[in-house]
């Protein structure tokens, strides 16, 4: 009953945060951005081969997120999820529009080949800054880290993957649902030990 | 929680497929197809299977631990915030009067400091709006051309002179098609709805993207008619989603962009989302839900 009084009352505040947002309200934009803005970089960093570019695209999720402040409704999704959902399908759309879309690639090769583009330098950046999800993405069934490689981190659509793994569009989906569960499932237990460690 | 998920559609979906596409969708890896599917189902849903979907979506979303554990540059935040504080100001130079449109929205150098125009200040323009203004008098007169072309459109149907006039505007803006064709390709539905006095007519156009949708509501009957030309052949298709002044969004079509001219039944829509209390807006928006066209 006290959850559901929080949530409520939390909910109430992200509504009139996003309200502002939407009236162009500069303090909530900044307010927004503070509690946001680092996540968003995580992810875009994720996801943008070079740093310039994850920058450049946490500006434009940001304008994203202000042009679309006023869709947000707290009974859909909590703010954070909503941001989230905004940041990634703007670094997947971005991903998919890159002229040269990578090779695909199977996690073994970028283990030892970081996805065999750029230079050694960037594939060294891009395993460290991966190194932590490529570690949980490993230890999945190998047709769930391909297809979650493949459209997640190298921005392939469904059906692209269905066809180079010439497997059924629904085995797809459901291997990539059932993979970034466990990998949440997974991140959860290490928390736990971490947090029983110390 | 695997039994099968009560629904008002005839489709029936299982709570698994439904977790699944939740899943999909928190990590923004939803096909169009299936976002509207999931949409449906979600609102369709009981109280408890959307609480337990969001809890889901909540948890995936604010997942951290698969991250990289990096900082952002001191710089970023003042560099987003001038970002979006300029597409701001962007946009509301671009929503002035007709009577404004063609000046061009520098910003006055008389009034500009000294010395900003360093290295760094000219990366702090956003990637996306650093060309803002001059881009946005051009899209301007684009959008305008458009709903222009739509009420050309309109109006050639009602009088043969006004069809002559608006068959050179439309052969003039695409250069390869004409009134004919538009109903050649479309069929006879397109002229019912477009001469049809009892039909509503709604104008989606934008400054970001290509094409103008026009959708057609009979307020009699609630059959509902869109028509679209020059819409972005590249994304596929997109879907046609209604917007109410509540933030709901409703999902009306999903509509291939691949023909220069489209056209389709929407069928019967609900009347009461298009009552003036409730309506907000009609968007259509593509893949990964940027929209690229809107109504005013």
């Amino acid at each position: 009953m006290v959850d559901r009084q929080e949530r409520r009352v939390v909910d109430q505040q992200s509504l009139l945060l996003m309200q502002r947002v939407a009236a162009d309200d500069e303090q909530a934009i900044e307010r927004l951005y503070d509690q946001f803005g680092g996540l968003v970089f995580k992810v875009a960093r994720q996801l943008m081969p070079t740093q310039a570019e994850a920058e450049d695209a946490v500006q434009d999720i940001f304008i994203r997120l202000w042009q679309t402040a006023d869709r947000f409704d707290p009974r859909r999704a909590k703010l954070v999820t909503w941001v989230m959902l905004i940041a990634r399908r703007h670094l997947i759309d971005q991903l998919r529009r890159r002229s040269i879309r990578p090779k695909p690639t199977l996690l073994d090769e970028n283990m030892t080949e970081s996805g065999g583009t750029g230079e050694p330098g960037q594939r060294t950046q891009a395993d460290e800054r991966n190194s932590e999800l490529r570690r949980h993405i490993a230890k999945l069934p190998e047709l769930q880290r391909i297809v979650i490689e493949r459209s997640y981190l190298q921005g392939f659509t469904l059906r692209e993957v269905s066809q180079q793994l010439d497997t059924p569009l629904g085995t797809i989906k459901s291997a990539l649902s059932r993979g970034l569960n466990k990998l949440r499932e997974s991140t959860d237990d290490k928390s736990k030990s971490d947090w029983a460690a110390s | 929680m695997d039994d099968q998920v009560e629904m008002t559609t005839q489709t029936e979906i299982t709570m698994t497929e439904l977790v699944e596409l939740a899943t999909l969708d928190a990590f923004g890896l939803l096909p169009p197809a299936d976002a509207v599917k999931f949409e449906r189902a979600f609102m369709a849903a009981s109280m408890d299977v959307q609480s337990e979907l969001r809890r889901i979506q909540d948890e995936l979303a604010s997942e951290d631990s698969i991250l990289p554990e990096i900082e952002p540059s001191a710089t970023l935040r003042s560099r987003v915030l001038a970002a979006v504080a300029e597409t701001i100001e962007a946009e509301s130079d671009h929503l002035a009067p007709l009577a404004t449109i063609g000046i061009t929205g520098t910003t006055n150098p008389w009034l500009e400091e000294p010395g900003v125009h360093s290295a760094d200040a000219s990366r702090s323009a956003p990637s996306a709006s650093g060309n803002m203004r001059p881009l946005a008098s051009v899209w301007t007169w684009r959008m305008a051309a458009l709903i222009l072309l739509g009420v050309a459109v309109s109006l050639a149907i009602f009088g043969s002179d006004a069809y002559r006039h608006s068959k050179l505007i439309a052969n003039a803006y695409t250069g390869k098609i004409t009134l004919d064709d538009i109903e050649s390709r479309i069929g006879p539905q397109f002229n019912e709805f477009v001469s049809n006095p009892n039909c509503h007519h709604y104008y989606l156009a934008s400054d970001t993207g290509s094409g103008l949708l026009r959708v057609a509501v009979n307020e009699n009957t609630g059959e509902a008619f869109v028509f679209g030309l020059d819409l972005d052949p590249t994304i596929g298709s997109g879907e046609l989603r209604l917007v109410s002044v509540d933030g709901s969004v409703h999902s009306l079509a999903i509509i291939n962009t691949d023909q220069t001219v489209v056209g389709q039944s929407l069928g019967i829509v609900d009347l009461s989302l298009f009552a003036s209390s409730t309506f907000g807006h009609l968007e259509f928006v593509d893949g990964n839900r940027n929209v690229l066209i809107r109504s005013t």
